[in-house]
Parts: C-alpha cells; structure tokens; sequence
C-alpha cells in the first residue's frame, strides 16, 4: 500500500513542480540607441509570454527570430536577409503569447520606430516568461497519478 | 549472491519503515525532486541578452564566438548552477539522514535488535548507507537529468555534464561516512548530528569565505563550487585538472573513511 502513497505524493510534487514561477526575464529601463536592436536569446517551446513596451509611449517592433537569423542579425546588423517566425510592427506596447514551433533558441529583437529623428535614444521594458504549466513535470505527475492509482486498484482487486 | 542480494533489500526495507517511516521517506523524495526542478528551470531560462552593435566593443568574430559559445554551453551552466544551489541543501540532509539512520540506532539501543536477525554488521552498513545515498543523490540526480532533458531534448551526454552530476555523489558519500564515523565513537544521535552538521556546512561554507582557496582543495570539500570556479576561468583546461584531481582525491578519502568506519562499525561494542 505504501507504493500506492509514495506514486501519489510524488505525482503531487511533481505538479506543484510544474508550476514554480521561475522561468522569466525582466529587463526594465533599457537604454537603446538609435538604429539599435535588443536582441534576447532565450530557449524554448511552445508558449512564450512576451511583453514589452517603449517609455513615454514611443513606438515598437518586436520581431522572433530562429537560431540562425539571430546570427545573421549579429553578422549583418540588419533584419534585411531574415525571415521573421513572429512580427509586430510599429506598435504602443506588446503582451501576448508568441508560439514557438520546436524547443530551440529563438531571439526576441525589439526596436524602435523612430518617427522624430530628433530622439538620440530612449528605454525600454521588456518581461519573456513561459507559459506554466512545464511540459515535462507535468506529464510526470500524470505517469505517477496512473501508477499510483493503478496499484491501488490492483491491490484491491487482490484482495 | 542472490541471498546477500536479498538480506540487503530486507534491510533496507526494515529501514524505511522504521527510520523513513511514511510519510518521511516520500516527503524527503518529494522535497529533492521539487527543489532540483526548480533549481534547474530558474537557472535554465533566459540567460542571454544581446545589445546590437553591443556597446562594449567587440569584433564581429569575437562577437560570433560568444554568441556560439553561450548557446552550447548552456545545459552545462545550467546544470553546474543548479548543483551549486544544491550543494547547500545536501549539506543539510546528507549529516541529518546519516544520524538518524545510524546515530539514532546506536544512541536507541535498536542496533541490539538489528544484530540479533541472520544479518551482518558489514550488510547492515551498506544497506543503510546505500539508501541515504539513493535518498538524497539518486533522487535528485534522476530529476536533474529529466530537467535538463526537458530544457534540452537533444542533450549530448558530455564530461563536463557527468562530472557534474558527480558532485552530488561525492560530498554525500563524504560527508555521510563521516558522520557514521563521528556516530559510531561518539554512540550519540545527537553528537553525530551536531558534528556531521558542522562539517557539511563547513566544507560547503569555507569556500564562500576564504575566497583564495586553491581549486585543488575546493573540490576535495566542495566540488560544485570549484566547477563554478571552472564556468568563471572561461573553461581553463589547467582548472578542470584541477577539478577532476580534487574529485578523485575526494573520492580516495572516501574510501579510506569507508575502511576506517567499517572496521570500527564490525568491532564496535554495543
């Protein structure tokens, strides 16, 4: 009876697991240059929740980018010669959840729009936090719950 | 084969219903795998920022160079972190487990018990140093490596990644005898508590203190800290000698503790 226990209590922890707070990014009050891109490589599948705003309400664009076309930004300095998974032009202020397709690295490249040429640079908020519950723990917590509850039927089946 | 096989297995599950009754034994398990999932997601996550032109002067091939390199070594850093998170945590369970296992038998008079069963002290021992092993490094070297996988399906099992894993074991397997050892002299939970205490935190605090330490002398007491001494020399090839000679020198001292302690464990008097 006691492995019934221990498969439950486990699958348990494995799904507060799942849901531990931790995988995020804040980047508050960037300074950014004219002409200049913020690029922050994170890894991931699946949902990704992005948010990221421009002080004193200057305009943004977030762009996603694979592995390889954040290397050609890095080499190029440019987004001429890539080809975006993911684009929001000339937008206030951006939350949502952004899909990525396989569990790689992506780059999340904000920049700004600058409508007045005057503006020499500004900053910049940016929070990337992915979306709970992990993938992995949480299907540990399912494989545990049917073990659990599993041997609990067949030991009373037994008996 | 089988029979010795099968008065260890009768020993250990003995154990877990006296010494790791329910719910302890689960909720220990259950404490290791959250923290070590935790450990691994909040270092694992997004651990790169790139200013474009970066504002330190880089060259475009230098800047390649770390943009690479920041991308396949993540898994190891994120490991490596984790594990030094860690090391403070086992420092905590390993000297507790260990005397309560043995100190508390001893100091109880249940080791009277034990002996008066078909078992040997020698199976005796193992059995119960083999389950505080199993507690504290098994569980929690199993769910760091399921949460590197799922960080990084595609993970190749490198050296720097096994070495890692290894300083889980290492500092336990030390640190327990040594308790079991303080235990067996002194026939006192609470002196075996104390002292296998101060010793694991000793050993894991020093390094933080006398910050001029040698990497050779920091992997003997602490491994998790010299491998983050090896993350910050950029991956120095003299530093990882270092480490991995402190490893096997720990391990060395282990097995001496291991002699040591079983010859007083068979001859001790009860």
């Amino acid at each position: 009876m006691r492995i019934t226990k221990f498969f439950i209590i486990l699958g348990i922890a494995f799904l507060l697991a799942s849901f531990l707070p931790s995988r995020s990014a804040n980047y508050e009050s960037i300074v950014v240059d004219r002409n200049h891109y913020e690029c922050f490589l994170v890894r991931g599948a699946g949902n990704l929740f992005v948010e990221a705003s421009g002080v004193e309400d200057r305009n943004i664009s977030l762009y996603v980018l694979s592995y390889d076309d954040t290397l050609v930004l890095i080499q190029e300095d440019s987004l001429e010669n890539t080809t975006p998974i993911f684009m929001k032009e000339n937008i206030l202020h951006f939350s949502d959840v952004i899909n990525l397709p396989e569990r790689d690295w992506y780059g999340i490249v904000v920049t700004f729009c600058f409508v007045n040429s005057s503006f020499g640079e500004t900053s910049l908020h940016i929070h990337i936090a992915e979306v709970t519950p992990y993938p992995a723990p949480f299907f540990l917590f399912v494989v545990s719950e049917v073990l659990g509850l599993g041997s609990f039927i067949y030991r009373k089946r037994e008996l | 084969m089988n029979n010795r096989l099968n008065r260890l297995k009768s020993i250990m599950v003995l154990d877990l219903s006296t010494h790791y009754s329910f719910p302890l034994a689960e909720i220990l398990v259950a404490i290791m795998m959250m923290l070590s999932f935790y450990l691994i997601y909040s270092n694992g996550a997004f651990s790169l920022y790139f200013e474009i032109p970066p504002s330190i002067p880089y060259t475009e091939s230098q800047i390649i160079v770390i943009y690479e390199q920041w991308t396949s070594s993540h898994s190891f850093r994120t490991l490596a972190s984790a594990i030094w998170d860690y090391s403070f945590i086992l420092a905590f369970f390993t000297p507790m487990l260990a005397a309560l296992s043995f100190g508390r038998d001893i100091d109880a008079g249940t080791f009277r018990t034990y002996l008066s069963y078909p078992i040997s002290r020698r199976h005796l021992f193992f059995a119960k140093e083999a389950l505080i092993l199993a507690i504290v490094s098994g569980t929690t070297s199993i769910s760091f490596l399921i949460g590197l996988l799922s960080l990084a399906p595609n993970l190749e099992v490198s050296f720097p990644l096994l070495l890692c894993l290894a300083t889980l074991w290492t500092p336990t397997l030390f640190v327990s005898l040594a308790t079991i050892l303080i235990a067996i002299t002194s026939k006192s939970l609470s002196a075996s508590l104390f002292g296998g205490g101060a010793l694991s935190f000793g050993s894991v605090i020093s390094p933080l203190i006398f910050q001029s330490m040698d990497t050779l002398l920091v992997a003997i007491i602490n491994p998790a800290s010299a491998i983050m001494r090896y993350i910050f020399d950029e991956y120095s090839v003299y530093t990882l000698q270092s480490v991995l000679a402190g490893i096997i020198i720990s391990l060395g001292i282990s097995a001496l503790l291991l002699i040591i302690t079983l010859k007083r464990f068979e001859a001790m008097e009860i």
